[in-house]
């Protein structure tokens, strides 16, 4: 059984990162009628969202999260133990784009880096993963980054997907501390069955080459070989029955009810599943912040993205309370967690505009053969 | 459950009047029925038949207010 339980550290600070682009739901009034998009935005809960252009990625964003932090905190880079990137938009098929980031971050030799590639539920796995490294002795601080530019994976001709997939990145820094009284309480679940609900089907090892062309596949939809796919029902349905479960199991675990957390912070899939998630387990709407409206589906970031958007409106703000946050979907993955927050900076949302020129097209000059001359 | 009460929750799924659907109505015929539609029809299944097993194969199944209507019962 995936329960985890952790404690002498604290969460520092979290960060999260956009795209300057904003793109309104309204824009498919063409494509949808003005009555599908008023239904889209009411019960899908999407009024706009941030989309990255073609040269920016998830690694850009995270990166410029988590540049903020260590320069608002003054974070000696060479500190930095653990460094983990979960997303399911890396930037390169192999190596881990945590590697290229520990470049770009300049982080010291001694830090190792790999990727976590989850989506939906990557927040709460890489938070427990950042806690598990926390728990050995010699490592006092992780830099954990959880971003995706999930509009990359979507055809823009299956209105469904693209209307709600949208890009953002983040950054949390955890740190070691013997005399603090937070508190981590986990439990992750897989559904691996359901594996082919929610997939991008195409460019892995596989089946590495499919069509580029997108063709009809059902009403209203166009795809190719490489765009994401998603069964709809099946994932709303998993959605509504095993992740109040998985709460519930949870609550029962660990002696918590509805009333154990100051605030719930739920993958922002989608309103209406959030809005029914929230009744079964008996959560508030005043206690349930929403950033869908504004951001959209975010894929990894949505969690933090939304802790960002709620405790800092415009200004970095100071939190000490007791959260508990909620991913699921694609694997299918889904796990909880309950954290105390103390002490700890949240920075406001902030735009990215920066991306990362690789100058890939140069890579065979700088190679040289292993010949002896 | 009668008839009468279950047709009211269908109504509400399809965000129609009552009086206006008949058992031998396809669902086709039906604006409102879309993805959204399919989902509220699964949160309702579930709510108050406790039926787990309707999925997206189980949607597409459904050709007439009678293919629905014959599976809400616990």
């Amino acid at each position: 059984m995936a329960d985890l339980n952790y404690d002498k550290f604290i969460v520092r600070a979290i960060s999260a990162s956009v795209p300057p682009r904003i793109r309104r739901t309204e824009e498919f009034v063409e494509q949808l009628g003005l009555e599908g998009v008023e239904k889209f935005i009411k019960n899908v809960g999407v009024k706009q969202g941030h989309i990255s252009d073609k040269n920016m990625t998830t690694s850009d964003l995270c990166v410029h999260s988590a540049n903020k932090i260590i320069n608002e905190l003054n974070i000696e880079r060479n500190s930095i133990d653990v460094l983990l990137f979960v997303s399911q938009t890396p930037d390169y098929i192999a190596p881990s784009t945590a590697c290229v980031i520990h470049s770009r971050l300049a982080l010291s030799e001694n830090c190792l880096s790999y990727d976590i590639n989850l989506a939906c539920s990557g927040f709460v796995y890489g938070i427990s993963a950042a806690l598990s490294y926390i728990s050995n002795l010699e490592i006092n601080r992780v830099m954990f980054l959880c971003g995706d530019t999930v509009s990359k994976h979507c055809s823009p001709q299956d209105k469904s997907l693209t209307m709600l997939s949208y890009d953002a990145g983040s950054a949390t820094l955890i740190e070691r501390s013997i005399n603090s009284e937070s508190n981590g309480t986990f439990k992750l679940k897989t559904i691996g069955n359901g594996y082919r609900s929610l997939i991008v089907p195409f460019g892995g090892y596989k089946h590495k080459f499919g069509s580029f062309e997108r063709t009809y596949r059902e009403e209203g939809v166009y795809r190719n070989d490489y765009d994401a796919y998603m069964n709809g029902a099946d994932v709303f349905k998993f959605s509504i029955t095993e992740v109040p479960k998985l709460i519930k199991e949870f609550y029962i675990k660990n002696n918590f009810d509805a009333t154990s957390f100051s605030r719930c912070f739920l993958h922002q899939a989608n309103l209406f599943i959030m809005k029914n998630i929230a009744k079964r387990i008996g959560i508030k709407e005043a206690d349930l912040p929403i950033s869908i409206d504004r951001f959209g589906n975010t894929g990894a970031a949505s969690i933090p993205l939304t802790i960002c958007d709620y405790y800092a409106k415009n200004l970095a703000n100071t939190v000490s309370e007791r959260i508990i946050f909620c991913g699921f979907g694609i694997g299918l993955s889904l796990g909880v967690g309950m954290i105390d927050f103390k002490n700890t900076v949240i920075l406001p949302v902030s735009i990215c505009s920066e991306s990362f020129s690789d100058n890939i097209e140069n890579l065979h000059n700088e190679t040289s053969p292993f010949i002896n001359k | 459950m009668e008839i009468k009460k279950k047709l009211q929750l269908l109504a509400e799924v399809l965000e129609v009047d009552a009086g206006r659907i008949n058992q031998s109505d396809l669902l086709e015929k039906f604006d409102s029925w879309d993805s959204m539609a399919a989902l509220a029809l699964i949160v309702m299944l579930e709510e108050n038949f406790s039926r787990t097993d309707v999925d997206g194969k189980k949607i597409k199944s459904f050709i007439t207010i009678l293919d629905i209507l014959n599976i809400m019962e616990k």
